[in-house]
């Protein structure tokens, strides 16, 4: 009975819940939206062989992908159109000329079992793959107000997204059986990918949150440390990307499409050799109320983030600022001018901490580059073949990376950007130790695709898993 | 990769404020940094986290702050209102010694609404949205004061901000609601299934929304997409107790009493709610087990006397589940009438008018009846309860429409179809 069992534990249990037990609904309210969040962009003429009149863009969302995370892995939001945007006239004045949309749909297959993907599969449409995605590619032209649709590839197969790399008893021989599959060539020619990829993004995160307690030589690197590619500046370096994957969506394009007039660009002073790129993503506005005034029930979609460059909101936009900027237009972004050309992060940390000597603002130097915030490509920049290709880009002679030739996943855009904001562009500053900064790590902890979509393939989950050893880290991936 | 890279701030900042004393922007670069990089723990985890930020550096607010955001998630969690009162602690003395304190004032809201203090709530929330008209939280908070004091119009209102600001799953899931309590189901659950795609880094979030998903197609009759919503919810949050709940109400729709009793019986374990306890009862008395039943009874009787000797005075809860059994009708309609003080929404007005009638006072639960129904809300109880207060008012006719408009939304409604048997 009830009524006998000792009373006063009992009720501390029930009194809480019937203190307030009539209840009410308490809508959760978010801190964090973590679907709709962007990581980084890239833009760059394709260095795979015979496709160097292609330029490639690729962003990279939902960071820090344990890949290990089963049953349900992470999957493209349903909710959210990702787009590129385009801009290549006007004298790049950050507004969008195309935009290239993405968007997904989730078809939750017969399931018998709780986890998303079962079994040895075999390819990209087997049954085993009960959580399946697909996309649509919406191309606009926003001069002519025109849209292409594609729903397939040219042979009619679904636009399907890549399932997770689950280890080798499931996902066997990765990168051949389902990698590569995954991409697909539409209609008109341009080829696709979407799906989990090895994070290209390199950074000694572990030193640098332990209050800047950068692992010797760096943040000074000289000498063999300041490596071009491969091998590791300082030998204790650790990168805090290692072994963690990105959802990526990739396109390639022809030259031909970002230039202005439509023509391949070779003298780089005409108006038709650079275009600006920004990712961003978008979400619906749904209306509360019908009424029969307002028969719209869904009306425009509002951005919620975008990404131009690397570093934009990290190094230079004021925090109480982020929400705004990232609802706000590149075209509009001279209202940031005053930050962005007065950097706290060369004030306050290299010339305050280090005792740097840095340009004195504003610094026309990095409003060039972040004003309007886009990733800017000099399409007359011929691709540097991967074996020629130097990590720090212009900085060290490759004029093909960032932030001249576009981003490249090689590119290590913490060093260039830790020496751009030193002031290494400005006439005077480009001098030691302004220019050997560095965190460390100079390279991505896997080999990076030569072919499309060029990040690596994801890292497994049974290798992320296992106890002892690297948690995946700096394996190859894909086999 | 925009993550990390602000982890560098966290560092700039103890450095710089050693050299250059404290700046206030580069605190708030704390913040984002903690947010992004703590998303993905458990709940225990922020709380253990950020009790030892505060007692390591008690001057920082922000830290304080942080942790009555975790107490209160725990409390979306577990429905442990202890932690609810930590919270309160925490802002108490964040507010006084910085009684502008901004995210402390955004918590307090919360912590308002989970009292139901809906008026306190809805000043708050109207003052915030005046120093931050952006921030889309605060109108969030706000419309949700308006819908539990029955303010529909400024709800909407409130509600259509915080959408233009930022859609995502906080407004998806408001919006879909308001479209659900004025009739439009095809388009309320359209837009909770944006609601759940949007998501939320906090599993518990999505697995609400789910659980929302599901009520809307159990109340509609849709039992099969109902299962797949509060087992997904399931998935998404093992353990969640308005999913096992939601699961239970399924199960015993389709009559399979001993399967509801076990989910009932799980989510009792994990929330003592009096609604599982009345559930239980019922099920346990479907299955002919009175003894079983009767401590399901008592246990409903304890809640309720805990209540009263904490001086509760209103709770709709009770006053239908007393009403639905004829248990002492008399405290319903007390309940019932005190809760009217502290909102006046349409299921504030469905308990009032159930209890009413359980009292005979006719006239007066038709009067609260079209109160309840004046939205169109697709609630088949809504119905049922207007269906017998009808039919005591000697409309007949009205009566057998209204019970017939409950089975149209749910066919699976035992007492309509009894009732509807009854008047035919």
């Amino acid at each position: 009975m009830f009524n006998t069992i000792r009373r006063t534990a009992a009720l501390a249990a029930i009194a809480s819940a019937t203190m307030f037990a009539a209840s009410h609904r308490n809508g959760p309210l978010l801190l964090d939206d973590q679907t709709a969040n962007l990581n980084d962009l890239y833009v760059f003429r394709s260095y795979e062989t015979g496709k160097s009149d292609k330029v490639v863009m690729s962003m990279s969302a939902q960071g820090f992908q344990n890949p290990d995370n089963g049953p349900s892995y992470y999957k493209f939001s349903d909710s959210v159109l990702y787009r590129f945007n385009i801009n290549n006239q006007r004298g790049l004045d950050g507004r969008p000329d195309y935009q290239i949309d993405f968007v997904f749909q989730t078809l939750l297959r017969p399931n018998p079992t709780f986890v998303s993907y079962f079994g040895a599969l075999k390819g990209i449409d087997d049954p085993g793959i009960f959580l399946y995605q697909t996309f649509v590619v919406v191309v606009r032209n926003l001069a002519t107000n025109t849209a292409q649709f594609f729903t397939t590839d040219a042979n009619g197969h679904a636009l399907s997204v890549a399932p997770p790399n689950l280890g080798p008893k499931s996902t066997p021989n990765y990168e051949a059986t389902f990698g590569q599959p995954s991409v697909f060539t539409l209609s008109n020619g341009w080829r696709v990918f979407a799906g989990p990829r090895d994070d290209a993004f390199f950074f000694d995160s572990g030193a640098t949150f332990d209050t800047l307690n950068f692992r010797a030589p760096a943040p000074i690197l000289t000498g063999a440390a300041d490596t071009d590619a491969g091998g590791a500046a300082s030998p204790t370096a650790v990168d805090g990307f290692a072994g963690y994957n990105i959802s990526l969506i990739a396109v390639e394009v022809p030259v031909t499409y970002l230039s202005a007039d439509g023509t391949t660009p070779t003298d780089p002073t005409k108006a038709n050799a650079k275009a600006g790129v920004w990712a961003s993503t978008h979400r619906q506005i749904v209306t509360l109320r019908p009424s029969p005034q307002d028969p719209i029930h869904y009306g425009n979609y509002v951005q919620i983030d975008r990404v131009g460059n690397p570093l934009t909101v990290e190094a230079l936009i004021p925090l109480p600022l982020k929400d705004f900027w990232n609802r706000s237009e590149p075209a509009n972004d001279q209202q940031f001018a005053q930050y962005i050309g007065n950097p706290f992060f060369a004030s306050g940390v290299l010339n305050g901490v280090f005792g740097l000597k840095v340009p004195p603002a504003p610094r026309n130097d990095i409003l060039g580059v972040y004003v309007p915030d886009m990733t800017k490509i000099d399409l007359t920049i011929a691709p540097t073949p991967i074996a020629s290709q130097k990590r720090l880009g212009p900085l060290a002679g490759d004029n093909a990376g960032w932030p001249f030739g576009g981003r490249r996943p090689i590119d290590d855009v913490v060093d260039i950007g830790f020496r751009a904001l030193a002031g290494v562009l400005v006439n005077g500053f480009g001098v030691a130790p302004n220019n050997q900064l560095g965190d460390g790590v100079n390279q991505n902890d896997v080999p990076l695709l030569t072919r499309f979509p060029f990040h690596a393939a994801p890292h497994s989950g049974y290798k992320h898993s296992q106890v002892e050893g690297t948690n995946g880290k700096g394996q190859p991936t894909g086999q | 990769m925009k993550l990390t890279i602000s982890l560098l701030f966290v560092a700039a900042v103890a450095l710089a404020q050693d050299r250059a004393g404290a700046d206030r922007l580069m605190q708030a670069y704390q913040d984002r940094v903690l947010t992004e990089s703590t998303s993905s723990l458990k709940t225990d985890d922020h709380i253990s986290m950020y009790q030892t930020l505060v007692k390591a550096q008690p001057d920082v607010l922000h830290y304080q702050n942080l942790l009555a955001g975790a107490y209160i998630q725990k409390v979306r969690e577990t429905v442990d209102f202890s932690y609810l009162e930590r919270a309160h602690q925490v802002l108490q003395n964040v507010l006084s010694q910085d009684p502008k304190n901004y995210e402390a004032q955004r918590l307090r809201t919360e912590i308002a609404l989970e009292r139901h203090d809906f008026h306190a709530a809805a000043q708050y929330s109207e003052t915030l949205t005046q120093q931050a008209p952006n921030d889309s939280w605060n109108w969030g908070t706000l419309g949700d004061a308006q819908t539990e004091l029955g303010n529909y119009d400024k709800a909407a209102d409130a509600y259509q901000k915080m959408m233009n600001i930022r859609p995502d799953l906080s407004s998806y899931n408001r919006a879909a609601y308001f479209r659900f309590l004025y009739g439009d189901v095809e388009n309320g659950t359209k837009i909770m299934k944006m609601a759940i795609a949007a998501g939320s880094p906090m599993k518990e979030n999505t697995a609400w929304c789910e659980v929302e998903l599901g009520k809307m197609y159990l109340k509609t009759g849709k039992l099969k997409e109902a299962e797949d919503a509060f087992s997904s919810s399931l998935r998404n949050f093992a353990n969640y107790h308005p999913a096992l709940s939601g699961l239970a109400q399924v199960q015993a729709s389709k009559h399979d009493w001993k399967s509801a009793i076990a989910n009932m019986k799980r989510a009792q374990a994990s929330v003592p709610m009096p609604d599982y306890a009345a559930a239980l009862y019922d099920y346990y008395t479907a299955l002919g087990d009175t003894k079983e039943a009767k401590k399901q009874k008592e246990m409903i009787e304890v809640i309720d006397q805990v209540g009263q000797a904490a001086q509760e005075k209103a709770n709709r809860n009770i006053a239908i589940i007393f009403a639905d059994h004829n248990w002492n009708p008399g405290r319903a309609l007390e309940l019932a009438q005190n809760e009217l003080e502290v909102r006046g929404d349409v299921y504030t007005y469905d308990a009032l008018a159930w209890a009413l009638f359980k009292n005979k006072k006719y006239a007066e639960a038709g009067e609260a009846m079209k109160k309840a129904t004046r939205l169109g809300t697709p609630e088949p109880a809504f119905y049922y309860h207007a269906g017998l207060i009808e039919n005591s008012l000697g409309h007949k006719d009205e009566a057998r429409e209204l019970l017939k408009k409950a089975l149209e939304l749910n066919p699976a409604f035992d007492q309509a179809i009894a009732t509807l048997k009854e008047l035919s």
